[in-house]
């Protein structure tokens, strides 16, 4: 059976109820229009996942994430036998560090070397005269998830200035670099193909701000170098090896990328 | 570093009433099937595959588990309480090395008073 659609007119017997109606709905959509138009072009990988996955990042009980940042709330405090420092004895509360790891990755003047927030740690470890933590060990990831989670709902916005322009035109080149057996690029994916689906998950736009992230696939914190390093095996290249020059260079060009979205570490991915 | 235990559960409620208590573990969870990449070794099941829950010393939900359960286990039950008391969660190991965590949940009558969980007269 047809509609009249004439006849949905002499549901409204007054008239102003029906113009006015018709205002607020037009109204409605021009502003929902540019709610998504705005949003269309930064998505935060928390809306390409499952809504089992969002749940996880919601609550911050059930998030598993929070053990790394609790664990490295009783490293920040604990004072080491050689030296009887701590992280504590030179920076102060864990909460002056908001913010902080917005700036990384940053270059280090006096050796022209760009470094991460896990290179810095391990800067500092030396000063204070104990060894090096492993790379993607857990008590590093769990200091550089704790300094992350400070910053948490804070903006990114990673300036580019004259200083670190080179590493940014080196992670630009290694985005859009066709790379391994398939001859994929970075920019096919992330930018092409948003929102299609590359076996059973949806392609996300590839923003990083969500790391150090918990991955639900390893069941474990993991590291923006370390996910960037599952990528390219991924797509059958050889990748670069963790806290390379090339990998730092890249995770600044993604989180200038990113520059707008708000900062979840630890996020819940799968 | 030591594994941490997580639990939660509303501080008071009425007599009566449904509880629900929410746990997290800290676990690995090793499965007893992965092999070392590089050497071929396999490492050994390290789970945890009993887990109690005990108000005022009564078992009031138990759960076995197997190498299917993920690392980092949340777990959530539902318990009705009677009178104020103890819950106390034990997670138990594969070494049998158990892990507690306790806390204490207020039961209020229908007058706004603690129901105690030992009959007490002066």
């Amino acid at each position: 059976m047809e509609m009249k659609y004439y006849l949905l007119l002499t549901h409204f017997k007054n008239k102003s109820k029906f113009i006015l109606s018709i205002l607020l709905l037009s109204f409605f959509i021009f502003f929902v229009k540019k709610v998504i138009a705005d949003n269309d072009s930064l998505i935060s990988g928390y809306y390409f996942a499952e809504p089992s996955t969002q749940k996880i990042q919601d609550d911050d009980f059930i998030n598993p994430g929070i053990f790394w940042v609790e664990q490295g709330m009783s490293l920040w405090n604990k004072k080491h036998n050689k030296s009887e420092l701590s992280c504590n004895s030179c920076h102060g509360s864990v909460k002056e560090m908001k913010g902080v790891s917005l700036k990384y990755p940053m270059v280090l003047e006096d050796e022209k070397k760009l470094i991460n927030l896990e290179q810095r740690i391990n800067i500092c470890r030396k000063k204070m005269r104990l060894d090096k933590y492993k790379t993607e060990s857990k008590e590093l990831l769990s200091l550089s998830t704790l300094i992350s989670y400070q910053s948490r709902g804070l903006k990114l916005n990673y300036k580019v200035t004259e200083k670190n322009k080179k590493w940014y035109d080196l992670g630009k080149k290694l985005y859009y670099k066709k790379i391994g057996l398939m001859g994929l690029s970075c920019n096919q994916c992330h930018d092409d193909r948003v929102g299609y689906n590359l076996r059973a998950e949806k392609i996300s736009q590839g923003h990083i701000n969500g790391f150090p992230s918990y991955l639900l696939r390893w069941s474990k914190v993991v590291s923006v170098h370390k996910r960037i390093e599952f990528c390219n095996e991924q797509a059958r290249a050889i990748p670069y090896e963790i806290n390379s020059e090339e990998y730092n260079a890249l995770q600044l060009f993604l989180s200038s990328r990113g520059n707008g979205l708000f900062v979840e570490s630890p996020a819940v991915r799968k | 570093m030591n594994e941490l235990r997580k639990l939660k559960f509303k501080d008071t409620v009425n007599e009566g009433e449904l509880v629900k208590v929410k746990t997290l573990a800290e676990h690995q969870m090793e499965t007893g099937v992965r092999r070392d990449e590089k050497t071929g070794v396999i490492y050994p099941r390290l789970i945890i595959y009993k887990v109690t829950a005990r108000y005022n010393g009564k078992v009031v939900f138990k759960a076995n588990w197997f190498s299917g359960v993920s690392a980092n286990p949340y777990l959530a039950f539902y318990f009705k309480a009677e009178k104020s008391g103890l819950i106390e969660i034990e997670w138990e190991d594969d070494y049998s090395k158990s892990t507690f965590k306790r806390g204490y949940l207020k039961v209020l009558d229908k007058d706004g008073n603690e129901i105690l969980p030992v009959a007490h007269t002066l």
